[in-house]
């Protein structure tokens, strides 16, 4: 394994010169330096959340099809019987959902139900803020895996604890002292040369990071920027050696989410040290035309998770990935005149992987006691997080959520 | 490599001293990479008041940049000894100027413009080549307030419409505005305004005219959503066959009783809507908060946005008498603002192609842009570009570097090509390494570069061989390069 200094050595020229700890990381580490953790080895355990933005409808992606309320609430939009996959007497997946259905069957899925928080708020925005900083309460905070980054810095040289897949780093990842790559492709994620003069290309990558370590502006960004520059070049030279010896297991979908997982494939069995990792799927906000636009996302997402599951299977890292699904809130349980159905409140969440302990986690939420129309939740996401933190990550859970939240049954021989 | 000897030994010192403070660190050196970092709780900026201020010459290129997406040389050469407040009002009076050469270029550039990529590379290309760019500049505040994209929309021509009708009042009144975009038919599909009907009403539109458009969340409850949207009904599509293009009201679809909103009782329609809306102070602060923060600086102290929130209400919600009074803020030209901001992608090379004159038919620039993380036309969600650090990680990053790197690098467009380093040299008489820097450190940097990175660049640029022209197509372009690619450069 190679540590820190030894990574910084072997990697070209162009990584050493900007590559100062920020006085600004450097104060934050004493804060939040621990000796005392006991972490998992790099590998052993890994998480991956998978964000549906927009706001998923829960009601019509584990279905209450045999609940006469349901069909009362839901006119147009409801699903028959007839469409559904059900899962038992009671429950059933969203048709598009199918090629996650053997994964449900081998009892490696969980569905965990009504996960929502108290005061649900109904902004796109706000509720966001909540899920991806854990506070219902002070959502202005560094996100939750922020504050597990900075719980969890790692010892061993790991150069990337965690990876967004993307141009955008999401809020969850918002951090004071581990600032996380973000990596649309592997393809543009490094320097290019100028074609005139390939030779020079390390003297002016070196140029280029000492600009940015003497920047010394009045502005807040001068410490940020220098970190991205240093992290930038330096995670790109980590990310260049594992894409050769990355072959797929499995033939993955075309679509922009599967092309996520692929990546996220590719880094999770690598030796890179990732912790956790995010990827994300928009356009859950189905205020119109719900029936067409849900179905093609969950059908999106569904035949990814499974290719990526296969994939990992195949690569024999299945028992060391936790896949985490989540969406700001579920939606209204009537459905409004557009074909759609507007903002509401709790919506269930999927775990899945090879140490998940499958099956219905939680009570389910009533379409009869409801709030305005929305439902009630049963489960606080908290609690979810706090347990993948704790019984998976062996994180301080209580510490990183700021409260002690009761932990789940979600995860099996583990503990 | 045989040069630059004494380069090396300089970086060998300071990579030393640098492994040596690593390892004082305590963790064994986090390596910092990309930008989480939230900045509240550690950085400590001091009041505008104490800090030192900054030099005209610099308020010159901090208004040009905020107000027009930079200064080329003519520009500078132009209005350079005016007055900041002089070159304001210039730029902000632009009702007058004429735009002829931009029309004809737009006309001759031949876009097919039922193409999304047309669409943007169109805007792109006003907002380089206008001779009224605070007119762009103002367009492009409205664009990533009361937002629509191509995501759910997806017909151009409304999305022309809707950028057209931002730009025609683009300082006009705050009501009007608001008026006309809780009708425009973009928006009418975007926010599902034209499936809200009487005894069915969808919230979409309400929330976010609300939450984004004008007040701010806190301001409002989820009654004034729901009673907000029963007054919104009526207003829909109509038009073609193929496609509905233009907003009709059907008065058998709206909603005629009473309704209670923000306080107030009565048979509300749209417009007796957005006139409650625009009366509230709380809308007065929330536009005066977002003006300044797209202009000067983010998270102003109410204090300091109270002139633009009096003028808001002295001037019956003009958004032109807003922005006289931010431009003439001491607080605009205050240390806290200078380089304050994060450019946006449409900053980033809007601003390289004005400050270079770059000449460019904005070919291929929508898709560097978008792995920059911006999409003109089609922001990411209904709140628009958050920007700050979200324009900032090591994803982006590569984006903009790799972006300079084929301007620069291109030998028969781009921007050294544009420039034209040798005649530049002879044009400007640099007779050294050092006053080469200088010229451009001068046009790209304000003058503001650190002199340890002065002179690390002065160095390498002799090393290479001076200002030989050889060297000149290859390190002198590097220069450009590095400053362009430089932290600063990438602060607006």
């Amino acid at each position: 394994m190679l540590s820190r200094r030894d990574f910084l050595r072997q990697s070209v020229t162009v990584v050493t010169a900007g590559m100062a700890m920020p006085p600004i990381f450097t104060q934050a580490i004493h804060l939040a330096h621990n000796e005392n953790l006991a972490l998992p080895k790099p590998g052993e355990r890994m998480l991956l959340i998978v964000q549906m933005a927009g706001g998923n409808d829960g009601l019509n992606t584990i279905v209450p099809f045999t609940d006469p309320a349901y069909y009362d609430q839901r006119k147009g939009l409801s699903l028959t019987e007839k469409e559904v996959l059900p899962l038992d007497g009671q429950f059933a997946f969203h048709p598009a959902l199918a090629a996650l259905k053997p994964l449900w069957d081998k009892g490696v899925m969980s569905v965990v139900h009504g996960v929502g928080y108290p005061n649900p708020n109904l902004s796109h925005f706000r509720s966001m803020e909540i899920w991806q900083t854990g506070k219902p309460a002070e959502p202005k905070q560094v996100g939750w895996l922020g504050r597990y980054f900075d719980h969890m810095t790692d010892h061993e040289g790991h150069l990337i604890e965690g990876l967004a897949v993307g141009a955008t780093l999401p809020d969850a990842f918002a951090s004071n002292m581990s600032p996380i790559p973000a990596v649309q492709s592997l393809d543009a994620y490094r320097l290019q040369h100028d074609p005139g003069d390939a030779k020079d290309m390390g003297l002016r990558a070196e140029a280029l990071l000492e600009l940015y370590h003497h920047y010394r502006g009045a502005s807040p960004y001068a410490a940020l920027l220098d970190g991205i520059a240093a992290g930038a070049v330096s995670s790109s030279v980590a990310l260049r050696d594992i894409a050769a010896a990355y072959q797929p297991a499995v033939d993955y979908p075309t679509s922009n989410i599967a092309k996520g997982l692929m990546l996220t494939a590719q880094v999770l069995t690598s030796d890179l040290g990732v912790r956790v990792a995010h990827v994300g799927q928009g356009g859950y906000d189905t205020h119109s035309n719900q029936k067409p636009d849900q179905g093609r996302l969950l059908k999106e997402l569904a035949e990814g998770l499974a290719a990526f599951y296969h994939d990992l299977e195949a690569h024999g890292v299945a028992d060391k990935v936790v896949i985490m699904t989540w969406s700001e809130f579920g939606r209204r349980v009537s459905d409004n005149a557009s074909a759609g159905t507007d903002h509401g409140t709790a919506g269930p969440m999927f775990l899945l992987g090879g140490q998940v302990r499958g099956g219905h986690i939680g009570e389910p939420v009533s379409l009869s006691n409801l709030d305005r129309g929305n439902l009630k939740y049963t489960t606080d996401f908290r609690s979810v997080y706090a347990t993948v933190l704790d019984e998976w990550l062996g994180a301080p859970a209580d510490d990183i959520i700021g409260t002690a939240m009761p932990r789940l049954p979600l995860l099996t021989g583990v503990a | 490599m045989s040069e630059g000897a004494g380069y090396w030994q300089r970086l060998a010192k300071a990579r030393f001293s640098r492994r040596a403070a690593l390892a004082f660190g305590g963790l064994g050196g986090a390596v910092a990479v990309g930008a989480a970092l939230r900045l509240s709780g550690f950085v400590k900026r001091p009041p505008a008041s104490e800090a030192a201020s900054i030099s005209v010459r610099a308020q010159t290129n901090h208004l040009f940049r905020r107000a027009a997406f930079g200064a080329s040389r003519a520009d500078l050469d132009q209005h350079g000894d005016k007055p900041p407040a002089a070159i304001a009002a210039i730029l902000v009076n632009y009702q007058d100027v004429p735009n002829d050469a931009l029309e004809a270029r737009l006309e001759a550039a031949n876009l097919d413009m039922t193409k999304r990529d047309a669409l943007q590379r169109w805007w792109l290309l006003r907002m380089m080549y206008s001779t009224r760019p605070f007119e762009e500049r103002m367009t492009l505040f409205w664009h990533g307030l009361l937002t629509t994209a191509f995501t759910k929309v997806n017909k151009p021509d409304l999305l022309l419409q809707q950028n057209d009708f931002l730009r025609r009042n683009a300082l006009g009144s705050f009501r009007d505005i608001l008026v006309g975009i809780s009708k425009d038919p973009a928006m009418l599909i975007w926010l599902d305004g034209a499936t809200n009907r009487k005894g069915k009403p969808n919230e979409n539109y309400a929330r976010e005219l609300m939450e984004l458009f004008s007040m701010g969340i806190g301001n409002y409850t989820e009654d004034d959503v729901r009673e907000g949207a029963r007054a919104l009904t009526g207003w829909t599509l109509a038009g073609a066959k193929e496609g509905p293009t233009e907003a009709v009201f059907r008065a058998g679809q709206h909603d005629d009783g009473q309704k209670t909103f923000l306080g107030q009782t009565g048979n509300f329609g749209l417009e007796e809507i957005v006139d409650i809306i625009v009366k509230q102070p709380a809308t007065a602060q929330y536009l005066s908060r977002r003006l300044f923060s797209f202009f000067a600086y983010p998270d102003p102290e109410p204090q300091v946005i109270q002139p633009l929130v009096d003028a808001y209400f002295a001037s019956g919600y003009s958004v032109k008498a807003m922005v006289e009074q931010l431009f003439a803020l001491p607080a605009f030209y205050s240390p806290r603002a200078y380089r304050a901001i994060v450019s946006s992608p449409v900053d980033f090379i809007v601003g390289m192609a004005r400050t270079l004159d770059i000449e460019t038919d904005a070919t291929g620039l929508p898709g560097a842009m978008a792995s920059m993380n911006q999409q003109l036309f089609n922001p990411p969600d209904v709140s628009g570009w958050d920007g700050g650090m979200t324009w900032l990680n090591s994803s982006t990053w590569f984006a903009r570097m790799n972006l300079v790197n084929r301007l620069t690098t291109a030998r028969k467009s781009g921007a050294t090509s544009a420039v034209a380093l040798d005649a530049l040299v002879q044009a400007r008489a640099l007779d050294s390494g050092q006053a080469f820097v200088d010229y451009w450190a001068d046009l790209l940097l304000d003058g503001n570069l650190p002199e340890e990175s002065r002179a690390m660049l002065v160095q390498y640029l002799d090393e290479g061989g001076g200002l030989s022209k050889r060297n000149l197509d290859l390190r002198g372009r590097a220069i450009v390069h590095l400053m362009l690619a430089s932290p600063e450069y990438q602060l607006v």
